[in-house]
């Protein structure tokens, strides 16, 4: 089962990629990206292997990681609750079976579009600094959520009895997928919420480059935070968490990526901008 | 905060300023006064421990009912939620809790002998099943032993007031016994759920009951199963807490001397089992050429050790013995153990009567040559007192003698393999194809065949009559009904798989899509909506007894006065419960063996007033008379501070 959405999901994820890269990205832009990409990829491999470097980390102690997290971390599921009550519960009194379908969508596969189709984009520009940054910003949020999913155990409002699980419930096969990436006790903060907002506000910064994306990347952003409320997965307190950890991730990304002035010398043939938006 | 410095007021002086200004302003001093610290009062507070919803959809639900009432009547009550290994930690070992909610760990329809460990205020200091809740009460302990030695004719009046005494008491609650669904595949298995089981025995993917099954023509022979439960995959030890549950398939993975069916005792590992008194005594035979998983022979002296070392894992290492910690009660059955050879042995019991003292012949024996190094002491870190291997131990290997062999684990997968040279299949197996390895092992191959035959006529009930106390209607298997006929031919299948799933709704889409043959867990309501789908699912429901309860942690306060546990347990309204956590579902109870012929008179559910008959509920239609609740504290000595919280004096 979990085969057939991993294939599913990459269908759908590489379909609407290829539409994003002639619509969004350009036929320009990819016909140079097809003699670039070997320098480039070259150029942001160390980035990348960064980002490599964390993710298998964090699927390799991921077991490990929670049962330390038992044994040393603090169990917040009933500060959060004490904290915001019924919050999630009052998001879900707005349910309609389209919204269902819609956030559930967009919670599988909007999610794993807007962090791959980035990438893409960004690889497409002659300034490499949105991918070499967007890579760090990744790598920040899964080894910060990491630490934080060791330090705080908390369980979801659907777990608790708070809210309905709406996602499994009307697609129990997507929990094959979530569960074979997180568990369930790794709700705080919302990665889902810290890495759709990274990628709008890395959105907003290119919007001279990628106008469309800038609209398209906020919405789909919106929708997926919002989904992890609706769903029941998250608590408001994990999603506005999941927002400071995606603050920390951007500037922590500017600040261990320099801009790249000089790059534009050096690929002076190439007569687009920068993309970047200070 | 500014309090922390604020001119220190005496207590008299703010409980007099409470008492003269109107409420608007009680409050506020009410909260000035919890901060200044010291002594004093404090408001009750209890926490309630237990199950996530993807672990258990219906714990939840009833410990949110619990808190809503508890708050009503001014406690500070907070929901904790744990996974199952922590909970049973917290619960079982550490005893780290106020009140948890969860199941009873029976099986099959307890005898009442299975309240013994649970009550008896000499296992208190026990850990694991028990005697979770610290309850030490002397009249207890005497009803507990009368039930124990009483006459099979004379046992009702000890179980009856023991039922009264704890339904009076409250030590835990019981709230609901669940009718429990498994979704179940019949294009490639079939038998789920044969028309002449009786209600004892249990549902579909019970273990002994997949022994059962029969198989489609042409069917692929591995059986799948759904479970939300992984501790198989990482934990295969049979007698730590924290690590097995009731029905887990570890239970095919060891054997048992006799097994209980729920409607009867049958021999399993015992050939032939008599009984003598003075002292009580049984005597064992054991099955010819019975082997472990890892090919060495089974014998005597592993049972001996068995009940020696399920009494104490240290061996007499430890100064205080350190026993196993799940069947305590059946151990404690068992006096003294003498090996008589290789396949004969006999049990010296305490003073029991028959009824209770079979209960002893259904422990897993366990390897010897596996066991015996385990006897280290340990003192694992966050744990209260001294362990050893044996129960720290995750058995990797899980070497037993059952119809199943473990395999492996992992990916979320346990898998387990039919154990060819078991002795329930060795007249099923035709000469040419029985495993060479067994014959030439224990060297009995000729007398293999006679012996079963054998088996089909040992242990007339007449064997025990001379001395038996009389037998009466509630007392079946004094001696053991025949041998498991019923388990008698080879399963349709060679291999069982177990997958973890993440929730309820998962198992049951597995089962739906095919990629499972069944559900090895609860299903709420809208996971048993899952099943629909597809054409050859059923569900199949029954009636579960392991019950939801509340557990009280009376080692504590304010739990140790059982006027506050008769309280709590009148804020929940059962009948409420099984119709909306359960849809139904389930029956409403006030005592651990409402799903047995013992249950006394007094406490039968009273379908009428739809109330418990002891603890009726403190309102009307679910919904919580408050103010009434609230004087029934002031009324045991309680009082409520000006913000209407219950207080209580300050540690």
């Amino acid at each position: 089962m979990l085969r057939a959405l991993v294939f599913e999901v990459s269908v759908v994820v590489a379909a609407l990629c290829a539409v994003g890269a002639v619509t969004i990205v350009g036929r320009t832009r990819l016909t140079a990206l097809r003699v670039e990409i070997q320098p480039r990829l070259r150029e942001s491999a160390p980035y990348l292997a960064v980002l490599i470097a964390v993710l298998a980390l964090n699927s390799a102690v991921r077991d490990y990681a929670q049962e330390i997290s038992w044994f040393i971390g603090l169990n917040i599921t009933d500060s959060i609750e004490a904290i915001e009550g019924g919050f999630v519960a009052a998001v879900q009194s707005v349910q309609t079976e389209l919204l269902t379908a819609y956030f559930s969508y967009v919670y599988v596969f909007g999610y794993v579009f807007l962090l791959i189709f980035p990438l893409l984009a960004y690889a497409a520009l002659d300034d490499r600094t949105p991918f070499k940054r967007l890579v760090v910003a990744y790598s920040f949020n899964y080894l910060l959520g990491l630490l934080l999913y060791i330090v705080f155990v908390a369980y979801g409002p659907r777990n608790v009895g708070v809210a309905e699980n709406l996602l499994y419930i009307t697609n129990p096969e997507y929990q094959f997928l979530t569960s074979a990436v997180n568990t369930n006790t790794n709700v705080f903060p919302s990665l889902h919420t810290s890495l759709s907002a990274t990628v709008a506000v890395f959105a907003y910064r290119t919007r001279e480059a990628y106008p469309i994306w800038f609209g398209l990347a906020i919405g789909l952003a919106a929708s997926i935070i919002l989904s992890t409320m609706y769903l029941g997965i998250h608590w408001g307190t994990d999603v506005l968490v999941g927002l400071g950890l995606a603050a920390l991730c951007v500037g922590l990304s500017r600040r261990y990526v320099d801009g790249e002035p000089s790059q534009s010398r050096v690929s002076s043939e190439s007569k687009s901008s920068t993309g970047i938006t200070e | 905060m500014s309090s922390d410095r604020s001119v220190p007021i005496s207590r008299r002086g703010l409980l007099a300023g409470a008492a003269a200004s109107g409420t608007a302003t009680a409050g506020c001093l009410g909260r000035i006064r919890e901060t200044l610290g010291g002594s004093g009062t404090t408001q009750v507070s209890l926490d309630i421990k237990t199950l996530p919803v993807d672990s258990d959809p219906f714990a939840v639900p009833i410990a949110r009912a619990l808190i809503d009432n508890l708050e009503a009547v001014g406690i500070d009550a907070s929901l904790q939620v744990m996974d199952v290994t922590q909970l049973s930690e917290q619960v079982l070992l550490n005893h780290d809790f106020d009140i948890y909610v969860g199941q009873f760990p029976y099986a099959r329809p307890p005898d009442p002998d299975a309240l013994y460990p649970m009550f008896r205020s000499t296992f208190a200091t026990e850990l694991g099943w028990q005697n979770p809740f610290g309850f030490a009460n002397l009249r207890c302990d005497d009803l507990l032993d009368a039930q124990r030695t009483a006459a099979a004719e004379t046992r009702e009046e000890p179980v009856a007031e023991l039922q009264a005494f704890l339904a009076r008491t409250q030590p835990m609650t019981p709230v609901v016994a669940p009718e429990v669904v498994t979704g179940v595949r019949t294009d490639r298995f079939t038998n789920w759920d044969p028309d002449d089981r009786e209600a004892a025995g249990g549902g579909p993917v019970h273990p002994h009951n997949l022994l059962q099954l029969e198989g489609v023509d042409g069917a692929p022979r591995t059986l799948r199963l759904a479970t939300v439960d992984d501790r198989l995959t990482t934990n295969r030890n049979p007698i730590s807490a924290v690590y097995q549950q009731q029905e887990s398939l570890l239970d095919l993975v060891y054997d048992s001397l006799a097994l209980d069916t729920g409607t009867e005792y049958v021999p399993w590992l015992a050939r032939d089992v008599s009984w003598s008194d003075d002292p009580p005594t049984v005597d064992i035979e054991l099955r010819e050429g019975l082997v472990w998983h890892d090919g060495r022979r089974l014998s005597a002296y592993d049972v001996g050790f068995t009940y020696e070392f399920l009494r104490d894992t240290s061996l007499g290492g430890a100064i205080r013995a350190i026993p196993t910690e799940r069947f305590r009660g059946r151990i404690s059955l068992v006096e003294d153990v003498t090996v008589e050879s290789a396949h004969e042995l006999s049990l010296t019991l305490s003073d029991t009567s028959r009824a209770v003292a079979r209960r002893a012949l259904t422990v897993p024996i366990l390897p010897a040559h596996v066991w015996r190094d385990r006897t280290a002491i340990e003192r694992p870190p966050g744990r209260a007192g001294g362990t050893t291997a044996a129960l720290t131990s995750n058995n990797s290997s899980a070497i037993g003698s059952g119809p199943l062999r473990f395999e492996s684990a992992g990916g979320g997968e346990v898998v387990f393999s039919r154990f060819e040279p078991h002795f329930l299949w060795r007249s099923a197996t035709t000469p040419t194809d029985a495993p060479n390895g067994t014959a030439s092992r224990n060297g009995t191959d000729p007398s293999t065949d006679t012996d079963l035959s054998t088996n089909t006529t040992v242990t007339q009930p007449t064997d025990a009559a001379p001395t038996a106390p009389n037998g009466t209607s509630r007392s079946t298997g004094e001696a053991f009904a025949p041998p498991p006929e019923a388990y008698g031919g080879l399963p349709p299948f060679d291999t069982v798989v177990v997958q973890t799933v993440s929730s309820d709704a998962s198992a049951a889409e597995l089962v739906a899509a095919g990629d499972a043959d069944a559900t090895a867990t609860k299903l709420s309501g809208d996971a048993v909506a899952q099943l629909d789908d597809s054409q050859a699912v059923e569900p199949v429901s029954y009636r579960s007894n392991a019950f939801y309860h509340l557990g009280f942690n009376t080692r504590r306060q304010p739990l140790r006065n059982p006027n506050v546990r008769r309280l709590v347990a009148r804020l929940v309204d059962k009948s409420r419960l099984a119709g909306e956590v359960f849809g139904g579902n389930g029956q409403p109870i006030a005592s651990p063996l409402a799903a047995t012929d013992w249950l006394a008179d007094d406490l039968v559910w009273d379908d009428e007033t739809d109330a418990d008959p002891e603890v009726p509920f403190l309102g009307t239609d679910g919904e919580l008379a408050v103010e009434t609740a609230r004087e029934r504290f002031r009324d045991i000595g309680y009082e409520y501070n000006a913000d209407d919280q219950l207080i209580t004096e300050r540690n």
